[in-house]
C-alpha cells in the first residue's frame, strides 16, 4: 500500500498560500500577524489571536462569478487543491482520479450561518444556499466539479485523526487500483463559536502548561498522491511512508532517547507534540504554532514542512531543545498525533512517515 | 476476496429491532407524522419517520452522546450479538485479539449544530460548554469502537446520503487490505431541526407521506435510525467455524460481493441529468464483482422520491437494468440519511436470505418520464446478488453488490 508518491501540495493558512509562502514563514522571512478577536466568556472578555487564512489567491484560478455562492470552508478548501494540482501540473479529470478531503468540524462556521437564517428570520426563511454549503461534503462537490474528477469522492471526519485516515484511505485505493491517483486534503475553518470554546477551554483548564498555540488558526492542505511508477524520477516532495495506527509515542524515538543515541535522521514534528514534548526532549522539533495556529487536526501542515525539509534538504525553524548541531542530513520524518482524551501511559496515537526512499520502510 | 456479513443490527422507524424492522417493509402500513422531540415553524406539516418512544430519546450518564452515536451503538451491540461475537449482554473480550476497525456513515453525527448553545452565544449569553462537549465526543466511529473496546482503524464517513454505502465499502476494503479482521461498518442518523429546516429551505421535503418513483412524487420525509454489519474475513470466519461452537456465526451465508463509487462533477444539489456518476458507478460495482448486470436478482434503489433523485435513478435502471425489479425502501423509513445505504444493505441482505422482495410502498402511477415502474407488490426471486445504490448530494453515487453463498 506505502510508499506513495507526494507529487504536489498545496497548503493554506495563516502564513499565506502555497509551498513558497509556508516556506517563507518557516524560515522568518515573513511575519504572521494574527487577527484579534474580543472573546466574550463567562470569566471575562479576552483578546484572542486569530490565525486567520485568506481564500482571495482563489481569484486567480477561478472566475469570481463561480466563487459567489462558495463559503469560506469551500474556498479555502478549492484553493488548496487548486495549489496542489498547479504544483505537480498533472490533469486529474476523468474517473481515474479519487477525491478526499477530510475535516474535524466541517463547516461549522456555515451551520451557524444557516442558524442565523433560522432565528433571525424563521423556519420558513432558511437559507437553503447556507444550508446547502454547510453540507460535509460540498467543499468535496465543488472540487470534483471544478476539476472534472469523476472518480470516487470521500468526505470523512475523525476529530485530530482526519488527515491520517484520509491518508490510510489514499493508500488503499491507489493500492487496489480503483485510482491511478489521489487528491487528498484537510481543511477545517475558525468561526465565532469555536473561538469562544477555544477561550472558555483555557479559561477553565486548571493545568500550568502553557497553552497548545497561540490562537486558533485555520487552513487548508492538499497532495496529489499517486503510486511509484516504476524506472519514474522521483517524486517533488519524496514519499509518504506507512502509515501506524495506535503507535506508543515518540515513534521510533524512544530507544535512542533511552540510550543517548543520536537521533538526528528522525524528527517528530506537529503541534499535537507539546503533549510529549518531556518524553522526547532529545528530539529534533518544528514548531508550525506561530505561523498556522492550533487546529483541529495539528498534524496538518506537519506533512508539508516535512515534505519540504526532505525535498529541499534544510531544516526550516529547527526547534531543538538540546541545542544538537545535526539535522539537515534527515531523510526520515514521523508526524505523529497523540490520541485526544487519552490518559493513560504510555500515550498512543496515529502517525504517519515522510522519506526520501522509495524503498525505505521507515522506522522499522 | 469474500468479505463475510456475519452479522446485522439496525433500527428505524418501523422497527426498534431490525427482524421487526424487516417485517414491516412486507405490511401495507406506513405512517409518518410530525416531530415528536422538537417542533418546526412552517405554514405547512412535514411529516417524518421518527423512531418510537424508547429510553433512546435522552442521553444520560451510560450514554452521554449524540442521539446519532446512541443509535449506532445501538445497532452495533446488535449486530455483534447476530454475529455469534457476543452472546447476551457477555463482553466480547476475544475480540480484543483481532484488529476490529470501525466505519461508520452520517451526517448530522458529524455536525456541530446545537440550536440552543448557539441562541444562547448569539445573544451574549455565554453559554456552559456541555453541548460542545457531547459533540467533540460522539464522533460515531470512536465512540463505538470505545464502547466495544475495539483498537482498530476509525473512520466516520460525511458523503451525505451516500455514507452508510461508503462506509461499508472501505470496511470491506480494510479487510481485503489485510488492515482489519473485522469491521463494524454501517451508519447513523438522526432526526434534527436543523436537518428538517434544511431539506425543507431546498423545497424537496413532502408534505404528505412519500411516493418514491410515482408520477405524483414531490419530495422526500426525512426519517431516523441505524444499521450496523459485522464485515469478517474469510480467514477469520473460517477460524470460527473450526474452533467451535463458542462464537459460531449465527447468519453466516451473506457476503459483499463487489462495490463502486463515482462522482458527477456536475452540480452540488443536483444529479447529472443522464446518471454519469451513477452508470459509472454500477459499472465500477459490477465489475469489482466480476458479474454481470443479468446476475443481479433485485435492486434496492435510493428512490427518495424527490424529483430529480428518481427521474436520474430510473432512467440509468431502465437503461442498465430493464428486466430486474426494483423498489425503495423509503416510503418505510423515510429518508435516514447517512444511516440509509447501511439500512438498505441490511435489508438487501435480509431479501436474499428471506427469496422475498417487498413491494414499493408510496408507488401507484408510473411517471411517463422515467417508463420504469418499482415493483408493487411483494415477490419472489431467482439468483444471488442483489444491488442496493445511493445517490448523495454533491454528486456522490455509490453501489453494493451483495451476494448470498448457494446452499
Amino acid at each position: 500500500m506505502f510508499p506513495l508518491a507526494i507529487n504536489g501540495i498545496g497548503p493554506v493558512g495563516a502564513f499565506g498560500a502555497g509551498m513558497a509562502d509556508l516556506k517563507a514563514a518557516l524560515s522568518n522571512d515573513i511575519k504572521i500577524t494574527p487577527e484579534i478577536a474580543r472573546i466574550q466568556t463567562r470569566a471575562g472578555d479576552y483578546d484572542l489571536p486569530i490565525f486567520r487564512a485568506d481564500s482571495k489567491p482563489l481569484a486567480e484560478f477561478i472566475k469570481p462569478r463561480k466563487l459567489r455562492r462558495l463559503d469560506n470552508f469551500s474556498r479555502l478548501a478549492l484553493l488548496g487543491a487548486v495549489l496542489a494540482v498547479k504544483d505537480t501540473a498533472m490533469d486529474l479529470t476523468g474517473p481515474q482520479t479519487g477525491l478526499i478531503v477530510a475535516s474535524a468540524h466541517g463547516a461549522s462556521a456555515t451551520t451557524f450561518a444557516f442558524l442565523d437564517s433560522v432565528i433571525d428570520d424563521g423556519d420558513a426563511l432558511a437559507s437553503p444556499t447556507m444550508f446547502s454549503n454547510s453540507v460535509h461534503n460540498a467543499a468535496a462537490s465543488h472540487i470534483a466539479e471544478h476539476f472534472a474528477i469523476t472518480g470516487p469522492t470521500l468526505s470523512l471526519t475523525q476529530g485530530s485523526d482526519s488527515l491520517t485516515m484520509a491518508l490510510l484511505t489514499a493508500g488503499q485505493w491507489l493500492e487496489s487500483g480503483r485510482v491511478d491517483t489521489i487528491l487528498c486534503g484537510v481543511i477545517d475553518c475558525y468561526c465565532d463559536v469555536l473561538g469562544y470554546c477555544w477561550q472558555s477551554y483555557h479559561n477553565q483548564s486548571k493545568s500550568p502548561k502553557p497553552k497548545p498555540a497561540p490562537g486558533p488558526g485555520e487552513g487548508s492542505l492538499f497532495l496529489q498522491l499517486s503510486r511509484i511508477e516504476e524506472n519514474a524520477p522521483p517524486p517533488k516532495y519524496g514519499y509518504l511512508g506507512r502509515i501506524e495506527l495506535n503507535r506508543n509515542a515518540p515513534p521510533a524515538a524512544l530507544p535512542f532517547i533511552n540510550t543517548g543515541t543520536d537521533c538526528s535522521n528522525q524528527l517528530i514534528s506537529g503541534s499535537g507534540l507539546k503533549t510529549v514534548s518531556d518524553s522526547c526532549k532529545n528530539q529534533l522539533q518544528i514548531n508550525l504554532n506561530r505561523i498556522c495556529g492550533g487546529l483541529p487536526v495539528p498534524t496538518s501542515f506537519d506533512l508539508a514542512a516535512a515534505a519540504s525539509l526532505i525535498s529541499d534538504k534544510h531544516l526550516y525553524n529547527r526547534y531543538d531543545r538540546q541545542k544538537t548541531a545535526a539535522v539537515p542530513t534527515t531523510e526520515t520524518i514521523c508526524c505523529w498525533q497523540p490520541r485526544p482524551g487519552i490518559r493513560q501511559k504510555p500515550l498512543t496515537g496515529n502517525c504517519y512517515w515522510i522519506t526520501n526512499h522509495a524503498d525505505l520502510n521507515p522506522g522499522k | 476476496m469474500k468479505v463475510r456479513i456475519s452479522g446485522i443490527g439496525g433500527l428505524c422507524a418501523c422497527g426498534l429491532d431490525f427482524e421487526t424492522a424487516v417485517a414491516a417493509l412486507f405490511q401495507d402500513c406506513r405512517n409518518p407524522t410530525p416531530a415528536r422531540r422538537f417542533k418546526l415553524d412552517h405554514p405547512l406539516s412535514y411529516p417524518v419517520f421518527e423512531l418510537p418512544s424508547s429510553s433512546l430519546d435522552e442521553p444520560d450518564k451510560n450514554q452521554p452522546w449524540l442521539r446519532t452515536s446512541r443509535l449506532a451503538v445501538v445497532a452495533a451491540r446488535a449486530a455483534l450479538k447476530d454475529s455469534g461475537w457476543r452472546k447476551n449482554h457477555a463482553p466480547i473480550t476475544n475480540l480484543s485479539r483481532l484488529r476490529v476497525g470501525v466505519c461508520i456513515g452520517t451526517t448530522v453525527g458529524g455536525n456541530m449544530n446545537d440550536e440552543q448553545f448557539y441562541r444562547d452565544f448569539k445573544n451574549h449569553k455565554t453559554p456552559g460548554l456541555q453541548p460542545i462537549n457531547r459533540y467533540l465526543q460522539s464522533n460515531p466511529a470512536a465512540v463505538v469502537a470505545e464502547v466495544f473496546n475495539l483498537c482498530g482503524p476509525q473512520l466516520t464517513v460525511v458523503n451525505a446520503c451516500s455514507s452508510g454505502t461508503d462506509a461499508i465499502a472501505i470496511g470491506t476494503e480494510w479487510i481485503r487490505a489485510g488492515i482489519c479482521d473485522l469491521v463494524l461498518a454501517g451508519g447513523s442518523d438522526e432526526l434534527c431541526r436543523v436537518t428538517c429546516n434544511g431539506f425543507i429551505s431546498l423545497m424537496i421535503s413532502d408534505s404528505l407521506p412519500c411516493r418514491p418513483f410515482d408520477e405524483s412524487r414531490s419530495g422526500l420525509n426525512l426519517g431516523e435510525g441505524a444499521a450496523i454489519l459485522v464485515l469478517e474475513s474469510e480467514k477469520i470466519y473460517q477460524q470460527r467455524q473450526l474452533s467451535g461452537i463458542n462464537n459460531e456465526p449465527t447468519s453466516p451465508q451473506a457476503f459483499i460481493a463487489g462495490s463502486g463509487s463515482a462522482c458527477d462533477a456536475w452540480h452540488l444539489t443536483a444529479p447529472h441529468p443522464q446518471g454519469r456518476g451513477l452508470r459509472l458507478a454500477l459499472t465500477n460495482a459490477l465489475a469489482d464483482a466480476e458479474i454481470s448486470a443479468d446476475q443481479i436478482a433485485f435492486i434496492n434503489a435510493h428512490g427518495t422520491a424527490t424529483l430529480n433523485n428518481d427521474l436520474c435513478e430510473g432512467l440509468v435502471l431502465k437503461d442498465m437494468f430493464p428486466h430486474v425489479p426494483f423498489f425503495s425502501t423509503k416510503g418505510h423509513t423515510g429518508h435516514t440519511l447517512g444511516a440509509a445505504g447501511a439500512l438498505e444493505a441490511a435489508f438487501t441482505v435480509a431479501m436474499l436470505k428471506r427469496r422475498e422482495i417487498p413491494q414499493s410502498a408510496g408507488f401507484t402511477k408510473i411517471d411517463p418520464a422515467i417508463d420504469h415502474a418499482p415493483i408493487t407488490s411483494a415477490q419472489t426471486f431467482n439468483g444471488n446478488f442483489a444491488l442496493s445504490q445511493s445517490l448523495a448530494f454533491g454528486g456522490n453515487n455509490s453501489a453494493l453488490i451483495i451476494g448470498l453463498e448457494e446452499d
